[in-house]
């Protein structure tokens, strides 16, 4: 993907100020509520205005052509005060542009574009087929013990994103896996490779089944003795990480194409949720593929182990590292396919925003430990804590050294 | 007002003339070696100057260069690089510093000269290292050489941190 998409925020929700150019993957950082999933989630209403109006329609949702109507069904009941149109009756371009104060209301530019969200949502719609599929960090309440959730099985209140998700998995296993009991491993969903780490790290030899159930597709864990356990019975990690893995299989078709429909760009919120360190890598590899695939990926995250993964692909960019390091790092063997990932992976774009807690944005891509800005080299908070650790503990060393030098000359 | 500001600066040239605490404790070390190693300010770090600073009422007083000096003395010890001076507001202390790649991998050739240092300063040179562990500060510091690309957090990290080193830096700035 050449082309650089910008997207430039003021004022909405708790974001003050952001201005993210996204790469092949963009990784978002910071607290909670600092508005990362707010900023993901009008990313996608930018690109799918249109299919996400007609996925309205077509449940019988009448937002009354209100943009106040359409954020509370969007973003979620209360949500509509995040945003502020009255700006745009001050100027909002040149506000933009010139920056010497900060305007009332929200300002929204999309590359050269400034977007005013009753406009927009009021536009024609030309394109039907969305461009992003979002997998939302609530995406353990797709299931419920075991089953698909339709987008009707939610109140109106709820985000559009985890209602639409849940519609997209509750498509793909009613349908898509109407006839095929097996879930996981699934000869035809993945690469081989792929199979192996996820059963390692993660399923540890169980297998992800369909059972039916009052004519619905339950999903169960078989054991390896052939028992069934119920949804309840899963590890936490389990539970979050099926509704991912069904998300991968809606973008990873099992034919020839690579890319589902005209899906371009694919926003996962939290992928580490849940995950040990060893399966977040793992579930990293299939980021990868998605980036292999030509998919733009934005992922949130309050994992060290996402950004050591974007950090050590920077540098073997910068220091000529070969696709081999790249196998090392996440231990997979060195087959074709794979050869083929990691040396796509070494061409690709890596961008990193820190979404701070005073309502800026500022880009940490460097991710240089050594930075002389503490937002970078604390990787946007995820490496603070550590850091402040080893900095106490050289402390207490020093002053242990002092104190047997000099004995009790000087010390307290 | 001019009588006045001729002796003040009278006074502090007769301050940066008398011998610093570091210059003398350099003085006592007892190897031929070391004799001609002592430079004002921070001038014996020649091109790395530029990376170690100090804010407001700090000053470098002098520096050595370890590694060159004692080069013919100790040809395959892991030599730390250089010594600073630092007047600050109470007393003047000793602070090292290593210029080093700042990889993971480096980490372990720059503990061992951690701990060729420490060994050195107690058993060759222990005016300095009474200067040395005078301060309960920051004490030994590793200058990266093209980037620093050890996180915290790491365990090469919570080495360091284990010797009383922090992780590498591309500045160091005394304040």
């Amino acid at each position: 993907m050449g082309d650089t998409k910008t997207l430039r925020v003021q004022n909405l929700g708790p974001i003050q100020e952001a201005e993210v150019v996204f790469g092949d993957l963009t990784v978002l950082v910071g607290p909670q509520a600092s508005g990362k999933s707010i900023f993901m989630q009008l990313l996608k209403v930018l690109l799918d205005y249109g299919p996400i109006r007609e996925e309205f329609k077509r449940f019988g949702i009448d937002w009354q052509k209100r943009w106040e109507n359409f954020l509370e069904l969007y973003f979620g009941e209360g949500m509509s005060e995040i945003y502020r149109e009255s700006a745009e009756e001050q100027g909002a371009e040149s506000e933009i542009r010139e920056g010497a104060e900060r305007p009332a209301g929200t300002l929204i530019q999309w590359n050269q574009s400034v977007i005013r969200l009753s406009e927009l949502l009021t536009r024609r719609i030309r394109e039907q087929e969305e461009q992003m599929f979002y997998i939302p960090a609530q995406r353990v309440l797709a299931l419920r013990d075991g089953l698909t959730r339709p987008f009707t099985d939610y109140r109106a209140g709820d985000p559009f994103v985890v209602r639409e998700f849940a519609e997209k998995i509750h498509q793909l296993v009613q349908s898509e896996f109407a006839t095929k009991e097996e879930l996981f491993p699934q000869e035809r969903r993945l690469k081989s490779e792929y199979r192996e780490i996820l059963n390692q790290h993660i399923f540890a030899g169980f297998g992800l089944r369909t059972e039916m159930e009052r004519f619905q597709r339950r999903l169960v864990l078989k054991s390896p003795t052939g028992r069934s356990l119920s949804f309840l019975v899963w590890s936490a990690g389990q539970r979050e990480f099926v509704p991912l893995l069904l998300g991968l299989y809606w973008l990873i078709p099992p034919t020839k194409k690579s890319r589902r429909g005209r899906v371009e760009w694919v926003a996962i919120e939290e992928l580490e949720m849940g995950l040990h360190p060893v399966a977040i890598s793992a579930v990293m590899v299939l980021v990868l593929e998605l980036l292999h695939r030509g998919y733009r990926v934005v992922l949130s995250t309050h994992s060290p182990h996402i950004l050591d993964v974007v950090w050590a692909l920077q540098i073997m960019q910068s220091h000529q590292g070969r696709p081999a390091n790249v196998l090392r790092m996440f231990s997979l063997p060195s087959t074709g396919p794979l050869r083929e990932l990691a040396e796509d992976a070494l061409k690709k774009t890596y961008r990193v925003y820190y979404f701070r807690r005073d309502g800026k944005v500022v880009d940490i891509t460097g991710l240089n430990p050594g930075a002389p800005s503490e937002d970078e080299a604390g990787w946007g908070g995820l490496t603070e804590f550590s850091g402040k650790v080893g900095d106490i503990i050289a402390e207490v060393v020093r002053q242990a050294e002092s104190q047997e030098a000099l004995g009790g000359e000087n010390g307290k | 007002m001019p009588k006045l500001f001729v002796r003040q600066k009278a006074r502090r040239l007769w301050v940066e003339r008398m011998e610093s605490e570091f210059q003398e404790a350099v003085n006592r070390v007892s190897l031929l070696a070391l004799a001609n190693a002592y430079q004002p300010g921070k001038q014996a770090l020649g091109d790395y100057a530029g990376k170690v600073d100090c804010e407001g009422s700090k000053r470098f007083t002098g520096s050595i260069d370890l590694d060159s000096a004692l080069k013919s003395s100790y040809p395959d010890s892991p030599r730390w690089d250089y010594g600073l001076g630092l007047q600050t507001s109470g007393q003047e202390i000793a602070v090292w510093v290593e210029v080093h790649p700042a990889h993971t991998s480096n980490v372990r050739e720059v503990l061992n000269k951690l701990d060729w240092l420490k060994g050195w300063l107690q058993s060759q040179a222990n005016a300095l290292w009474r200067l040395t562990v005078r301060n309960r500060g920051r004490r030994y510091f590793w200058l990266a050489t093209k980037g620093v690309h050890i996180r915290p957090g790491t365990p090469q990290a919570r080495q360091l941190s284990r010797a009383g080193l922090e992780l590498p830096r591309e500045w160091i700035v005394f304040r």
